[in-house]
Parts: C-alpha cells; sequence; structure tokens
C-alpha cells in the first residue's frame, strides 16, 4: 500500500527542515488518536472501577482499585425500566433478531442483485433503480405506516423488527451484490445456461462460489447496522422485547433511579462490544463496505 | 413486471421443450417477487400513506379528512418546529465542513507514507462501527460538568475552569457536533484515502520531475483530481446531518428543553408521544423535500462534471 | 445430419436494426465462417442462434427443427467463446463435464468423457487445475474440450482465438481446422480475422450493418468479391483502388485515370458492354501489380501507369513496394524488389485479367460480359 502513497516519491533528504516536518506529523497524528481512543479508554477504566470512587473524582480519572462488579451489574442485575434481568436478556434479543434478520437480507439481496444484473429483462434497470430508491429515505418517513404494518400483524416484537430491516436492509443487500455482479463475465452465464443449467443451478455452482468475498461485506455491513440500529428498536418493541441499544437507552443501576456509571459503562462495552470485535477482525470487508456503499449509490 | 414479449406470443411453436424458457422466466420472475413486494411496500406505499396523511387532519389516530397543504404552513407556527429546523441548518453545515476537514487532513497526514499506517487508520475510524447510542452515552459523560472535563480540570487545581455546553441552551447544540464528528471523521478519511490512492502515479511523477513542491501538488493535482470523492463525502454528510437522530437521545434528550430537537427527533415524538399524527407526517415530508434537493445538487454536480470531462 | 437454416432473421433493438433480414442455409458438416467489422452484426447473429438473444422476426431451424423461441439448452449445441468463458471457480474437470452434470449423464459416462475429450486435446495434465492456474492456449483448449464433450449437433465459435498472441493462434487455428476435418460437425465461427475466416471455412458470409455482402467459398469470395467492400475487407494487402473515368470511342472503351499522372489507355473488351455510367472503380490485388523492367517489359492486355516508389518494405519471403499515384496510393507485392529504391519512377503494370471492375455509384462489381458468358 505505502508504494501507492501519493507522497512516497517526496523521500526525505534528512534535512532538519524534513525531520521536524517528520515530528510534527506523527504528533498530530498520535493527538488525533488520543482523541479518537480516549472516549472507549475512559468507559472501559470506569466500568472497573466503584461508583463512590466515580462520584468522587469524576469520569476522567484513573481507578484507584480494580473492581469487576460494574460487569457482573450490569450483565444480570441492572434495570431496563423494572425489568432487572441485567442486559443479557436484551443482548439476546439483539442477537435473535440480528442473525435472522441479517441472514434473510443478505440471501433476498443475493437473489435480487444475480437476477437483475444476469438475466435482464425489459424493464431490469427500473426495477434496481426502484429497489435501491429507498436507500437514502429518512427512516422518519415510514414509521407511521411500519407501525401501522406492525400492529395489523401484531408483530410488535422482535420479528417485528426482522421483517423492518428486511424491508430496509434490501436496498443495500441488492445494491452491494448488484455492483459485485456486473463485474462477474455474462459470458460464464451464457455457457452455463448453453450447458444446460437453470436459473438456481447456475447461481449455486457458479455464481455463489464467487460470492465469499462480496457475502462477507454485506454480512458485516447489515451486521453492524442491525445491531446498531435504534430508531426502530425503541419505537417498535416494548418492555422486554427491547433490542440492546434500545435497553442501553434506559438502562439504569440495579436499585434504579440512581445513577451508577459503572454499570452504564459495562453496558455501553456489552452493547458495543460484537460490532467492535467484528471491526478488529474484519476491517478489511468493514471499510470495503462504507467506501462501496456510499460511492456507488 | 412482464417477461414476454410481444413477437413470443405470434411465434409458430413446433417444439414442446420450448418450456424451458418458459420456466426460466417464470423463475426469474418468482425469484424477484419478494423484492417487488418489499420495494413495493417498504417503500412506495407507505411513502405515499405519509405524505397522504401529510394532507390530513390526523391526531392521535390516522384520519382520512383530506385538508391539503394545510399543514405546511401551519408547521412553522410551532416554535418548537422552528426550533428544529433552525437546529438542522446551524448544526449541519457546521458538522459536515468540520467533519470534511478534519477527514480530509487526516487522510492528507496518513498518505504521508506513515509507519504504522494500518493502526493509525483502525483507530480513526472504530467509531463507525459503535452504534449511536453508544457514541453518545460515552460523550454525555466526557461533556457532563459534573462528571466530566469540568470536573478533570476543576480537579487539577483551576477551580473556575467551566465547560458546560452541554446544559446550555444557546450551546448545546454544538455539542451534538462534537461527538457526531468523532463518529464520522474517520469515514471521511477511509473515502478520501481510498481516493488519494487511486490517484495516477504517473501524474505526480511527471509534477514532481517539473518541479512542484509537496503541497502544490496535492494542492493542484492530486485534490483537484478526487474532487468527485469531496462531493460524495459532502453529500453523504449532508444525508446523515439530516438523518441525526440517535446521538442527540442520547446525548442530550433533545434538551436542556428542546434546545437540540431536530426534525428528525420531532416527527418521533410527535407521532408517538403527543399524537400528532399529521403534523409530524408534515415534518417527515420536508425531510424528504430537503433529502431531495440535496440529491438534485449532488447529481446535477454529476451531470454537469461528467460533461466537462468530455468537452 | 446438423443443418442450420436462418430464414429471414432480423434483430431489432427499438428503431433500431442490427440485422436485416438474413437468410443462411447452413449444410451439415459445414464451417461456415461469419466474418466482418466489428458493429456489423456477426456475433449477434451467432448468440440468436445460441439462444442467448431473442430473435425479433423470422425461423431459426437446427436440423429442421424450429429452434428460434427455444432456451439454449434445448438447441443442442455448444459454444466455444472469446473470452473463454471458464468457471473460475471448478477445475478444468469440472468445467468440461458440468454441461454432462447438468443434462444428468451417469457419472461414470462423464468421467469417460471427460478423459477422451482431455486426450484428444493434449490436456490430461491439466484437468485438475483450476483456470486460472493456466495459460491463455490451455484456457482456450479447455473451452473447446467443454464444447467437444458433450457431442452436440452444432458448434458455435465466437471469436476464439482473438485472445491468444499470433504465433499460438496460428498453432490453434490448424488444430481447430484439424478438429473440424477429423469430426465432421457442423460449425459456424464467428471472426473479424480476414485470414482465419479464408483459412478455415468451407464458406464464408462477408457481413457490413447487419446484412450479408456475400456468402461463398473462399475462393470466390476472394478472385470475385461481390463489391468493393468485401474486395477491401478480405485480402491483406487490402486490394488497391482506382477510380478512372470510361470513355467510350469508335476504337473501343478508353480507360482515364484522374490526377496528374493520369493516362489514357486503350482497351478491353472485357468492359465493352457492362459499363453502366462514366464511372468505375479499378480494383487491382498487390500480387496482381508488376513493375515493369527492361527486361520484361509491358504486354499486352496489361494497364499501366508511371508511379514514383515511396518506401520499400521486405517481409523477408516477399517485399511490399508502395507507389504513390497523384493523392493515392497503390501497393504491390513482389519476390524482390532489390533493384528498386524510394523515389524511383516506375511503370507499374495491372493484369488485366485480374482486374476488377466496380460500380461507382453501388460499389458492385461489373461482372464482363464474357464471364456471365461463362
Amino acid at each position: 500500500m505505502s508504494d501507492s502513497s501519493a507522497a512516497t516519491a517526496a523521500v526525505s533528504d534528512g534535512t532538519l527542515g524534513e525531520v521536524m516536518g517528520r515530528l510534527v506529523l506523527y504528533a498530530l497524528l498520535v493527538l488525533l488518536g488520543v482523541y479518537f481512543i480516549l472516549p472507549l479508554a475512559i468507559v472501559v477504566i470506569t466500568s472497573l472501577r466503584e461508583q463512590g470512587e466515580i462520584l468522587r473524582n469524576g469520569v476522567l480519572s484513573w481507578p484507584e482499585e480494580v473492581s469487576a462488579r460494574a460487569w457482573r451489574e450490569a450483565m444480570f442485575n441492572s434495570c431496563v425500566g423494572t425489568d432487572c434481568r441485567g442486559m443479557a436478556p436484551y443482548f439476546w434479543n439483539s442477537v435473535k433478531m440480528v442473525v435472522p434478520a441479517t441472514a434473510t437480507s443478505t440471501i433476498l439481496g443475493a437473489i435480487t442483485g444475480y437476477a437483475l444484473t444476469k438475466f435482464k429483462f425489459p424493464g431490469s434497470e427500473f426495477f434496481f433503480a426502484a429497489t435501491i430508491f429507498g436507500i437514502f429515505l429518512p427512516a422518519q418517513l415510514f414509521l407511521l405506516p411500519t407501525a401501522q404494518m406492525l400492529g395489523w400483524l401484531g408483530a410488535t416484537n422482535i420479528w417485528g423488527l426482522v421483517i423492518i430491516h428486511n424491508l430496509y436492509g434490501l436496498a443495500f443487500t441488492t445494491l452491494f451484490f448488484r455492483n459485485y455482479y456486473v463485474q462477474i463475465p455474462d459470458e460464464i452465464v451464457a455457457a452455463a445456461r448453453i450447458d444446460g443449467a437453470g436459473f438456481f443451478a447456475i447461481f449455486r455452482r457458479i455464481v455463489l462460489p464467487l460470492s465469499p468475498p462480496i457475502i462477507v461485506v454485506v454480512v458485516i455491513w447489515q451486521f453492524t447496522h442491525i445491531w446498531n440500529e435504534f430508531l426502530y428498536g425503541a419505537t417498535f418493541t416494548t418492555g422486554t422485547d427491547l433490542p440492546i441499544t434500545a435497553a442501553l437507552y434506559a438502562v439504569t443501576g440495579p436499585k434504579g433511579g440512581i445513577r451508577d456509571y459503572g454499570v452504564e459503562a459495562a453496558a455501553v462495552i456489552i452493547a458495543a462490544l460484537p460490532t467492535l470485535l467484528v471491526y478488529v477482525a474484519a476491517g478489511k470487508y468493514f471499510v470495503r463496505g462504507l467506501t462501496a456503499g456510499s460511492l456507488k449509490g | 413486471m412482464t417477461f414476454s414479449t410481444s413477437e413470443q406470443a405470434a411465434a409458430p411453436r413446433r417444439r414442446p421443450r420450448l418450456d424451458s424458457r418458459v420456466t426460466e422466466r417464470l423463475v426469474i420472475g418468482l425469484s424477484l417477487t419478494p423484492a417487488f413486494i418489499i420495494t413495493l411496500i417498504g417503500t412506495f406505499i407507505f411513502l405515499g400513506w405519509t405524505v397522504l396523511m401529510s394532507m390530513t387532519d390526523s391526531t392521535l389516530f390516522p384520519s382520512t379528512d383530506f385538508v391539503g397543504l394545510e399543514g405546511y404552513w401551519q408547521i412553522w407556527k410551532y416554535p418548537r418546529w422552528q426550533v428544529a429546523a433552525g437546529n438542522l441548518f446551524t448544526f449541519g453545515p457546521i458538522y459536515m465542513l468540520v467533519c470534511g476537514v478534519i477527514g480530509i487532513g487526516m487522510a492528507i497526514a496518513i498518505d504521508q507514507n506513515v509507519r504504522g499506517e494500518n493502526i493509525f487508520r483502525a483507530i480513526y475510524l472504530y467509531p463507525m462501527a459503535v452504534s449511536f447510542v453508544v457514541a453518545g452515552t460515552i460523550w454525555r459523560w466526557i461533556l457532563n460538568p459534573g462528571t466530566g472535563v469540568e470536573a478533570l480540570v476543576q480537579g487539577m487545581g483551576f477551580e473556575s475552569f467551566v465547560f458546560d455546553w452541554i446544559t446550555r441552551k444557546d450551546r448545546a447544540i454544538y455539542t451534538v457536533i462534537i461527538a457526531q464528528v468523532w463518529q464520522h471523521a474517520g469515514f471521511v478519511m477511509a473515502l478520501v484515502l481510498a481516493g488519494l490512492r487511486t490517484v495516477n502515479r504517473d501524474i505526480i511523477n511527471a509534477a514532481m520531475i517539473d518541479g512542484a513542491p509537496t503541497h502544490t501538488i496535492y494542492r493542484r493535482v492530486i485534490l483537484p483530481s478526487i474532487a468527485p470523492i469531496f462531493v460524495a463525502v459532502f453529500f453523504i454528510l449532508s444525508q446523515w446531518a439530516l438523518k441525526t437522530y440517535d446521538i442527540i437521545l442520547a446525548l442530550t434528550g433533545g434538551g436542556p428543553g428542546i434546545a437540540t430537537d431536530v426534525p428528525s427527533i420531532f416527527v418521533r415524538d410527535m407521532m408517538f408521544n403527543r399524537g400528532e399524527i399529521a403534523l409530524a407526517s408534515v415534518a417527515s415530508v420536508y425531510m424528504l423535500l430537503l433529502l431531495f434537493t440535496l440529491m438534485a445538487i449532488y447529481k446535477s454536480y454529476q451531470v454537469i462534471a461528467r460533461r466537462r470531462t468530455k468537452q | 445430419m446438423a443443418t442450420i437454416d436462418i430464414k429471414s432473421v432480423e434483430k431489432s433493438f427499438g428503431a433500431l436494426k442490427v440485422l436485416k433480414s438474413l437468410d443462411i442455409h447452413v449444410q451439415d458438416g459445414e464451417l461456415l465462417v461469419l466474418v466482418g467489422p466489428s458493429g456489423c452484426g456477426k456475433s449477434t447473429l451467432l448468440s440468436m442462434i445460441a439462444g442467448l438473444s431473442d430473435v425479433s422476426k423470422g425461423n431459426l431451424l437446427i436440423d429442421g427443427d424450429d429452434v428460434t423461441r427455444s432456451h439454449p439448452r434445448d438447441r443442442d449445441i455448444a459454444m466455444v467463446f472469446q473470452t473463454y468463458a471458464l468457471y473460475p471457480t471448478m477445475t478444468v474437470r469440472q468445467n468440461i463435464s458440468f454441461g454432462l452434470e447438468m443434462r444428468r449423464v451417469p457419472k461414470a459416462e462423464r468421467t469417460r468423457a471427460v478423459e477422451d475429450v482431455a486426450a484428444l486435446l493434449q490436456i490430461t495434465h491439466l484437468l485438475d487445475r483450476k483456470p486460472s492456474q493456466l495459460s491463455g492456449g490451455q484456457r482456450q483448449r479447455v473451452a473447446m474440450g467443454r464444447a467437444l464433450v458433450r457431442d452436440p449437433k452444432v458448434f458455435l465459435l465466437d471469436e476464439p482465438l482473438s485472445n491468444l498472441d499470433a504465433k499460438l493462434r496460428v498453432e490453434m487455428r490448424t488444430e481447430i481446422k484439424k478438429l473440424h476435418e477429423r469430426l465432421g460437425k457442423t460449425m459456424i465461427y464467428v471472426t473479424h480475422d480476414q485470414i482465419e475466416a479464408m483459412t478455415l471455412a468451407t464458406r464464408i458470409a462477408v457481413m457490413k450493418d447487419g446484412e450479408i455482402q456475400q456468402l461463398d467459398v473462399p475462393r470466390v469470395i476472394y478472385d470475385e468479391p461481390a463489391n468493393m467492400f468485401v474486395a477491401s475487407f478480405i485480402g491483406s494487402p487490402e486490394i488497391n483502388f482506382i477510380p478512372c473515368d470510361v470513355i467510350s470511342s469508335a476504337q473501343g472503351v478508353t480507360l482515364q485515370t484522374e490526377g496528374p499522372l493520369s493516362e489514357t489507355v486503350d482497351t478491353m473488351g472485357a468492359l465493352a458492354d457492362a459499363v453502366p455510367g462514366d464511372g468505375v472503380m479499378l480494383g487491382i490485388r498487390p500480387e496482381d501489380v508488376r513493375l515493369v523492367t527492361a527486361s520484361d517489359p509491358k504486354r499486352r492486355g496489361e494497364f499501366a501507369l508511371p508511379l514514383r516508389i515511396e518506401v520499400i518494405e521486405p517481409t523477408g519471403a516477399e517485399d511490399l513496394v508502395t507507389l504513390s499515384f497523384g493523392e493515392r496510393t497503390v501497393q504491390c507485392k513482389m519476390r524482390d524488389a532489390g533493384q528498386w529504391s524510394s523515389g524511383d519512377i516506375v511503370t507499374a503494370a495491372f493484369d488485366l485479367e485480374k482486374t476488377k471492375f466496380f460500380s461507382l455509384s453501388s460499389g458492385d462489381r461489373i461482372v464482363a460480359a464474357r464471364q456471365i458468358a461463362a
């Protein structure tokens, strides 16, 4: 990568000015790094401190002694409203939402993208444009009809959210797969059709084996977005059905009422951990999704 | 959605195996049916329903009594909507500008053949992987005078230090910018850096042989050639500004009072807490219109840019 | 028996007609080459025969069965693509056997068929590799193998050699010709390369702008081109064209060339009755241009012009001499041009037996009365 850096050729010739320049550059980069990393560091540290100590010294200070109390309580005793079973059940709510929603929206997007690129028909471009039309639209526009639909379906729960994330995720997944599949030469599909393979045989035997890179990108994209989503979760579910982001918004310490920073900090980390882990494990695909998803739209 | 063409019906058919083609079209049709239904309902019917509701007198329950565009004028009489809309137009441009400048700066800095580039990039970008609620919560503590920066500095002996923007009605909206820039600057960096890496090396070499210093090469050669990326970045940021919701809720709850209210919060609150469905729908359609305006600007830029490169 | 009948076939995209009512009958065992410049519709026609794009009008028959609306899989055809279109995630073996598998051929039979074809094409040692591990020539062979293994009625080849380098292209050309002669299958071969067309074809269809300009055996296409387009498209270096005025007089017909070097020459029964107007285009192939020397003077029945030598390009086997004639150039191909050099003024003689005349208005070849009689 560094070879392609625009500034590679401007090599340092070792003069004092050059060295100073590099120093300033690195100082700047490190400073920025601190700005970005500090909030996370603060939450981690806070989650390991005692409540009394936090109230005494504020959030921004070093722990006097390390304690796992906040983690235990956040996980199993913290309250969301009147439910004091901790974050654990809400974490599971999110898992139960994110897994099927990611799976179905990815599969649907793959098949839609495949059909629209490899089996074009008059109007397929229009079909595609209509499918991705919703990408930019603010969720607020859909709140009322979505609420009415879920009410009518009796699905104001995790399954309702799975439906919603398919409704509003399909545009993204279709866009991703479509942009990937246009790069697969049409001749390969033509050859397979002549060879006698049908729509799904070609998909399963030829297109799908070529798809792992884009599947990883889409799964990460969908997982991250669905896990982090707040508005729908907070609007369309209540009580013990809340996904973790909505629960986090309402979380309090084990006794309720009293603000417990340590527990809240631990809860924040619990809520953020899955997507952060994905980011650490597969950052490359995360970035690829971000850049592809935003520039192609 | 039809796959048959007019000639097909008239064509002579002698072989029974023609069916393969019909079957294939049927299968394609079936495979696209979920997307068709989802798009039709989830996008177009829902959109239409919201637009319809905005022209009715719906309050707590949807009503179909048509009142036309009345609500579109009435909404401006609500002080809260004035605050929300006003906030969007103060917060949005500043957020875009700060985020853009910091992101572009980080991209250029990282592009200087920096050691540990991957680590810096990973650190700058990780907030994008975190939910808005998490980001808002974290920043709420840092900005809270009692627990955050103010307490820290005061604890170091500067008793008179004050940093209480988050509790002040005239300043709270700027704290939203601080938090949201933290979350999005890395995204700008990632896009711009990807763009910088696509610039043709030969052009840069040519400029260097011509004797141009590094900053001139950036200003005159590299940055102009990735102008489309800048425009795309600002378009995306403008959308995000418009959609800002969760982070404000977690950071300030829209307060103090209604000081950090924005249209997205206004819609949600009016719709589900205040029983003002028509009013909320009007507000959301205004969001839609603003978005269409942004898209129109972006598309016309693309058209103009394409025409210019053709010449 | 595998014949192909293309009956009044048309292709249009909206108002744009890319193929205009084509009629071709391909006989069993024939290797028909569709040749023409890009955009002439040759590949479109091929993909219509394959069933990959719809026929707008007309009918397609393979072996007497109307397949106009059939799915590609039901036409019993195989196709070799310009890009080879190998399935990238499958091994060579899987690539070749995929078509059999899709047609539910039993495994043992499949294995044997793949082995046979691999042996025939000498790719047995490559069977377990992936396409990305093969060279261009090897990929080409695999693509051929995938087509051959199914033993279809008809082979369709879409510029199968154009992605190979020059040397391999010639080798594979020879192999395809041998394969065709050995298998005796009906093949349709699309190319823009007139040498491929000439060397491979049993018959050539020269196409331009969605129309067939001429359909005949290679020898006739070369010697008796139907019009100026066919004459110029087939043959390398290209045929020379010289516009002439035809003046009828008591002595017979006189040809007058344009430009400062114009010369009036007495001729020539061939043209006598066939001239429709007062202008014709004279066409002469480079190998039929002779430079007159003292020891080998102008002969009877030759049309001669004084020309200036612009450049001499030796190619080894023969020398290519470019001569100028006013604004025009004339190329001459000869064994050895060593006695001349650039700048020399020479006399070029055109054998009137080999000279072709074309109507300036239509571009069609004027067929001399005695050729018609013959």
